[in-house]
């Protein structure tokens, strides 16, 4: 029987106490003495949602195959249990063992999101970990960061040990090799760091110094010796079939937000979209083979016991096998009653035959994602959705029995004017138009349009690295330009409007492309008692605001401004495989309304294919 | 094949709540590989039946659940089945095969027999108040107030409670308790104890009233040991119970 950390009159006092006791199906327990590394695994935010995302589960699994490591997880404590824990002197806690994380050999953190950095800071507060690198001693657990968010590390720099950057499969066991070696040798913390700067993936922002231009740019980004690389390489995995699969997934106690098996049939994206930066950070495209997909989807379905299984890309339609991977599973999931959802898909004939066979009789919403109202604008950010494609594949959903249509859209785009803004109204009704064409009869109930618009953040990586980001006033003028565009539609009563993203997003635009002088910032802000700010009823832009005035930092340096061709990038030291003068040219082009064909049609020379040997680039 | 199973949820298991412990429980029948039954029609959904929600921070070693399956086995194929799905703190104790025409256990459902311990309360205290609970049985009334969505209701709950005596041979005082339990009446057994203690502090027990009123969630710890039905055909109207003795679920196959 375990011991929990948490006290009976504390758990029977937080809301769902079941979040903290640990012990979940699959939950892996080890003996501590038999193992040389614990390693606590950390998704910065409340256990619901990051018992959700595959990353985790599949560094769990892969540690936990290692006889000589144990990883457990630990997740934010909610609201209403880290004043406790914090007055009480609780240290934070793995789940598995309910130990003090200040006592494991690692801490490792997923960040997927930038509005997440503030609960780092609560996290490393509550398990007693000093906050900043410099501080630690070898009697702390080292820090490390991967994830998304690892592309642009430097806001974290003061806080973080080490980085890793992309796909955690290839270099993790090289670096815990190193680090039992090292620990067994008893080498110092800075002896251990240096060697593991050696490792490609592996940052150690303590190794390089940055210095600024007085307008505040950067001069340089050196490394401290000639021993520390200049750039570090992003790892990626080049053939997927060389990567394991979570074979156990814990099962929550809480409802998961994504309460399904999830199964990756590719990685990386063949498009090109200009602000998207999971398409540039994962490339090549890489596929799994679909009789490789439909064995680990069973054993998945056999280890987890859910009810849902869900296929994951950032682009199913491109998925080459996506017929004769349905043919396995759809047979196998009916006989055992689990559901399929298939997000992502473009919405043409293909698509909709699926979801036809999928989906039975009921018919939920199919979902465009144009993005931008108007052709041109499309083709500034190169999403290669034409307005045809559009009309043909709401046609041919109307016709199949759906009658509930989702639009995305995203407003501030680079090059946007009014005219982009109205054409977001114009569009819908379009869409709406096309149902009405249908004799009345064959119409399945009212037409329920949704358009929803969300601010656009320019990322690292991505050929708008160099874009401002539009003012916020702007973009609220130009949300209610749409709004009052929808409402003088002939069809303005079946379009619904929904606009998300302001302040909030501001934020998330200045960590994005931030700087290590942001490190003061999050500390300024973690002092004021700031976390889940990624959560809309807690993140408090007067806080922020109010913190970054102190600080005396404009906002707008990060988040509005237009960079030059040629400035240094707080990023650029870090090298995702794809030419910096390539995502230039990309820019240029968009600024022009050029469209960039896709990596099947045509290989543009990002630099991928040189920087890594397998997916798309070297398909026949 | 219908079977009804009775089991256990203990230790830290008390934490997760009645809907998290149906689908834990949905989740660990299809791990089984057992072929489960499912209803017909747009959302097809496991048969799957459980008697009554426990609440969270409750133990218990006597909760039912009933599921159909579309194969035969036998009962005790079922029970190692799925306990081999359990994970520490479940675990399934019973298992019987019932007629297909069975009745749900939550429409058989008519009392509920607790074990309460002292959890924030020493035990000289909590044994003080246990002796107290002969004494309250041999009222007529005990009157609770309910604060309802309207305002507040008055009930008297003597009538509901079966059984409240203190157990004896045990190292820890033990209260055991049988209540109403149910879709037609039911009594929350926290109701009971908060008149107990209100039984104590009136009879000069108890002297420091606050701080039984502030801690009162966290004062006792509540173990259902078991769930009893009465087979509704010889039951006979204005005795629920009364001389009809009821019987543990797991023996009810109606």
């Amino acid at each position: 029987m375990r011991n929990l950390a948490l006290s009976d009159d504390i758990l029977m006092r937080v809301d769902k106490p079941a979040r903290y006791i640990g012990g979940e199906f699959n939950s892996v327990m080890k003996d501590p003495d038999s193992v040389d590394i614990r390693f606590a695994m950390c998704f910065p935010d409340v256990y619901e949602i990051g018992m959700s995302p595959l990353g985790i589960a599949i560094l769990y699994d892969m540690f936990n195959e290692r006889e000589d490591t144990w990883c457990e997880r630990v997740y934010s404590p909610w609201v209403d249990l880290d004043q406790i824990m914090l007055n009480s002197k609780i240290p934070l806690f793995a789940l598995e063992s309910q130990d003090p994380v200040k006592d494991f050999d690692f801490l490792g953190f997923s960040i997927s999101y930038e509005m997440c950095y503030t609960n780092i800071l609560q996290v490393l507060e509550l398990a007693q970990v000093p906050l900043l690198s410099e501080e630690r001693s070898n009697e702390d657990p080292i820090v490390i960061g991967g994830g998304p968010c690892t592309y642009n590390p430097e806001p974290l720099a003061d806080f973080f040990d080490l980085f890793y950057i992309g796909e955690g499969e290839v270099s993790y066991h090289k670096l815990l090799d190193l680090y039992k070696a090292s620990k067994q040798n008893h080498e110092s913390r800075s002896c251990f760091l240096k060697k593991a700067a050696q490792i490609p993936g592996i940052y150690v922002p303590s190794l390089y110094d940055i210095s600024y231009h007085d307008d505040g740019t950067i001069k340089r980004i050196l490394p401290i010796d000639a021993e520390v690389p200049e750039s570090i390489k992003r790892q990626a995995v080049v053939d997927p079939s060389d990567i394991g699969y979570p074979k156990k997934p814990v099962i929550p106690f809480v409802k998961a937000v994504q309460d399904r098996v999830v199964l990756e049939i590719m990685r990386g994206c063949i498009r090109g979209c200009r602000f998207c930066q999971a398409g540039t950070t994962y490339r090549p495209c890489r596929s799994r083979k679909p009789g490789e997909l439909f064995d680990i989807a069973k054993r998945s379905l056999e280890t987890t016991g859910h009810e849902e299984i869900s296929l994951s890309s950032l682009s199913t339609s491109d998925y080459k096998y996506l017929s004769e991977l349905l043919d396995l599973l759809l047979p196998y999931l009916k006989e055992k009653n689990v559901e399929l959802e298939l997000p992502s898909m473009r919405i043409d004939a293909f698509s909709l035959d699926i979801m036809k066979r999928i989906g039975g009789v009921k018919r939920g919403s199919f979902t465009f994602a144009p993005e931008a109202g108007t052709q041109r604008l499309r083709n500034v950010i190169n999403k290669g959705l034409s307005t045809e494609e559009i009309m043909e594949g709401a046609g041919l959903a109307f016709e199949g029995g759906w009658n509930k249509v989702k639009l995305y859209f995203m407003l501030g785009l680079p090059d946007e004017t009014d005219e982009d803004a109205e054409g977001i109204a114009e569009l819908a009704d379009q869409v709406a138009r096309v149902y009405y064409q249908i004799p009345k009869e064959e119409r399945n109930g009212r037409c329920q349009i949704t358009v929803s618009s969300s601010y656009f953040i320019p990322k690292p990586f991505t050929p708008f690295q160099w874009s401002p980001m539009l003012d916020i006033r702007e973009y609220e003028r130009r949300a209610y330009l749409v709004k009052d565009a929808i409402k003088s539609q002939l069809n303005a009563k079946s379009i619904r409007f929904q606009w998300h993203g302001s302040e909030m997003s501001i934020m998330e635009a200045v960590l994005a492309r931030g700087d290590r002088r942001l490190g003061r910032l999050l500390m300024l802000l973690h002092q004021k008692g700031c976390r889940f700010d990624a959560w809309t009823e807690h993140f408090d832009a007067g806080i922020w605001h109010a913190a970054l005035d102190t600080l005396g930092i404009d906002p707008a340096f990060y988040a509005n401004r237009t960079r030059p061709d040629h400035e240094i990038f707080p990023w650029d030291h870090i090298n995702a495989g794809l030419r910096k003068d390539y995502l230039l040219n990309e820019f240029k082009r968009a600024v022009k309304g050029e469209v960039t064909p896709h990596c099947r049609e045509r290989c543009s020379g990002c630099g991928i294919n040189t920087a890594y040997h397998g997916g798309v680039c070297f398909e026949d | 094949m219908k079977i009804r199973i009775k089991f256990s949820k203990t230790g830290a298991m008390r934490y997760v709540g009645h809907l998290d412990t149906m689908h834990y429980f949905q989740k660990a029948f299809r791990r089984t590989g057992l072929k489960i039954a499912f209803s017909k029609g747009f959302s097809p959904h496991m048969l799957l039946a459980f008697a009554s929600p426990l609440a969270i921070g409750m133990t218990t070693s006597g909760d039912y659940l009933d599921i159909v399956l579309d194969e035969d086995l036998t009962e005790e194929q079922v029970l190692s089945r799925i306990n081999a799905q359990l994970s520490e703190g479940f675990e399934a104790l019973q298992a019987v095969r019932l007629r297909e025409e069975a009745k749900t256990p939550m429409a058989l459902l008519r009392a509920a027999s607790y074990q309460i311990s002292p959890a924030c309360i020493d035990q000289s205290a909590a044994a003080s108040i246990f002796d107290q609970a002969k004494r309250m049985m041999e009222q007529e009334s005990i009157i609770v107030t309910k604060k309802t969505k309207k305002g507040e209701s008055i009930q008297n709950i003597r009538p509901l409670i079966y059984r409240l005596e203190m157990e004896d041979e045990n190292s820890i005082p033990v209260l055991s308790m049988m209540a109403a339990s149910g879709s037609i009446e039911h009594l929350k057994p926290d109701l009971i104890m908060n008149a107990l203690v209100h039984f104590s502090i009136r009879s000069g027990i108890i002297t420091d009233e606050r701080r039984y009123e502030d801690d009162k969630d966290l004062l006792w710890h509540y173990h259902r040991t078991d769930l009893y039905g009465v087979d509704p055909r010889i039951l006979k109207p204005g005795d629920p119970l009364g001389t009809n003795r009821p019987e543990p679920l797991i023996m009810l196959d109606i």
